[in-house]
């Protein structure tokens, strides 16, 4: 299986958003990749490319680390396709305060990665997405791109925690994904209720980011799931239900590793590999 | 006469609101002029620091005048024909601001420190603290990044105060950015109406003096087209409803 990871920035934290220089993650060990974006092209050839995105306020090493980690998971589920960890700068040195700036960052990330995607996979190649909290946003941005040009094949979308309103997966316009949202095979939400991060912090970061900015304000998909009326938009949504409070699943649970290690906290993982093999119901352990 | 009374109104107001949409498709046209085009762009770059800037009445200060370097250090030295071809192609809704915003930012990897001390000052950090994030980016830019699963080594990563400082730099790009690009669409907006009403005011009067009206109403007409223009449809509706209804309640 190869695995590969995409940096769309050059610093360590924040810095701008870059056009993309490729790594390959051989026995472990990130190797420089961009020489050989030939073999790149034509090992994604008629694949399935799965990309995975880390979230907001994560610096380069702890993004590699993570979404390192998380290729390995899903291997161990079974997942043979190839994989693609994105390294984006949806951080910045001022923490919490540069949130209002990172969804625009999160957009330029999206731009950069649909034209990259677009250059060097070749037409007909099937793109996957799994995102986490903001890097939902990347996912959900580059999908409506891939969609509107129509020269790769989406595939299918899990976004966990996502941290984009919940009414946007039908919204069309600047802040909605409907279009990524119909393009796609199924999307998969993965929400909770115990998620403080999208509770408390999400609708200040997000009322700052309308009044500066004039997006939409509301409440979290992670959060409360998809609200949705629109039977087009019902019929592309995986019913996945939120995960239950015994669990007691926060944000950071999604990605990040179990003490006795082996799985993630929230076992996504687990609901991921057999929802993109398109077992029939699969279910994700935490929602009981 | 009161019986026709709706009808004249409604025409009236259709008429004055065509004449502002004429005035705008007008200042349209002038767009081929480049000054025009790039109204509002003053508030981005001064006619001092961006040559060629654009020539504005009245000291207009350019809110990115001290973040020029980076972006040249970034783009090269034609950046202010980049910018202002993006600006000419939507503003703050096209890629303007993403060209900003990754531009100034690439540009701070290429400075030398003494140029980002100089930025940073600019920007409003006092003097001693400038210097200090110039020296504290610097330091962080030239380090080797740790391997995947290399554990950095202390002291490598930056101290609170770099932090703060860094922070600190960090929100007075972002902030500055956007608030020159919304004062810039703001003016651009401003500086539109303003020219669709002269072109309004100018046929306003040479219309209506060959047509023996009042030079008053003249003024009234061409003062009220533009604003009128948006909403003259609306506004013709309910002024022949409000006169119906008027006409029916005197019985």
């Amino acid at each position: 299986m190869s695995r590969y990871c995409l940096h769309l920035r050059d610093s360590a934290v924040g810095g701008p958003v870059v056009s993309g220089r490729l790594y390959r993650f051989v026995n472990g060990v990130e190797v420089d990749w961009d020489a050989q974006l030939p073999e790149f092209t034509a090992s994604t050839r008629g694949q399935r490319l799965l990309v995975l995105l880390h979230g907001y306020n994560v610096s380069r090493s702890e993004g590699r680390a993570s979404l390192a980690r998380y290729m390995d998971l899903l291997a161990a589920q079974g997942l043979s396709d190839p994989m693609l960890a994105v390294l984006w700068p949806g951080d910045g040195w001022a923490k919490a305060l540069s949130y209002p700036f990172e969804g625009r960052d999160a957009d330029d990330s999206a731009e950069v990665l649909w034209k990259w995607l677009s250059t060097h996979l070749k037409p007909g190649t099937r793109v996957a997405f799994a995102g986490h909290s903001l890097g939902c946003r990347v996912a959900m941005a580059t999908a409506r791109r891939l969609a509107l040009a129509g020269t790769l094949r989406l595939d299918r979308i899990v976004l966990m925690a996502p941290a984009i309103d919940n009414d946007s997966l039908g919204q069309s316009g600047r802040f909605g994904y409907r279009e990524g949202t119909l393009g796609a095979e199924r999307v998969a939400v993965l929400a909770s209720e115990q998620d403080w991060v999208l509770r408390f912090a999400y609708p200040l970061g997000d009322l700052t980011q309308t009044i500066l900015f004039g997006e939409r304000w509301g409440r979290a998909l992670g959060l409360s799931g998809p609200v949705e009326r629109d039977p087009e938009v019902l019929a592309r949504l995986e019913p996945v239900p939120r995960a239950d409070p015994a669990y007691h699943v926060d944000h950071g649970d999604y990605l990040g590793v179990a003490r006795q290690g082996g799985h993630t906290v929230a076992e996504t993982e687990r609901f991921l590999a057999p929802f993109l093999e398109r077992h029939s119901q699969p279910r994700w352990p935490a929602a009981g | 006469m009161a019986e026709n009374l709706a009808d004249y109104l409604g025409t009236t107001a259709l008429a004055v609101g065509a004449l502002g949409a004429a005035a705008y498709g007008v200042v349209d046209g002038l767009k081929l002029v480049p000054w025009v085009d790039l109204a509002g762009f003053e508030r981005l770059f001064s006619g001092r620091a961006a040559i060629p800037g654009r020539a504005w009445i009245g000291p207009a200060r350019g809110t990115l005048d001290p973040l020029l370097p980076a972006l040249v250090a970034a783009y090269g030295q034609d950046v202010m024909q980049l910018i202002k071809a993006q600006y000419r192609a939507g503003r703050s809704g096209g890629d303007l601001p993403r060209t900003l915003r990754q531009g100034v930012r690439i540009g701070f990897g290429l400075l030398p420190a003494q140029d980002i001390a100089a930025i940073a000052e600019r920007l409003g950090l006092p003097a001693g603290l400038a210097t200090f994030v110039a020296d504290a980016f610097l330091r962080l830019r030239e380090l080797r990044p740790p391997a995947s699963g290399e554990i950095p080594r202390a002291g490598d990563g930056p101290s609170d105060e770099e932090r703060a400082a860094l922070a600190r730099l960090e929100n007075a790009i972002d902030a500055r950015i956007d608030a020159a690009l919304g004062l810039a669409e703001r003016q651009y907006v401003t500086q539109t109406k303003l020219l669709a009403m002269l072109v309004a005011l100018a046929i306003a009067f040479g219309v209506g003096l060959h047509l023996g009206a009042a030079p008053v109403v003249c003024f009234m007409v061409g003062i009220a087209a533009v604003p009128l223009a948006p909403v003259a449809k609306d506004l013709a509706t309910a002024l022949q409803a409000a006169v119906q209804a008027f006409r029916g309640r005197g019985g």
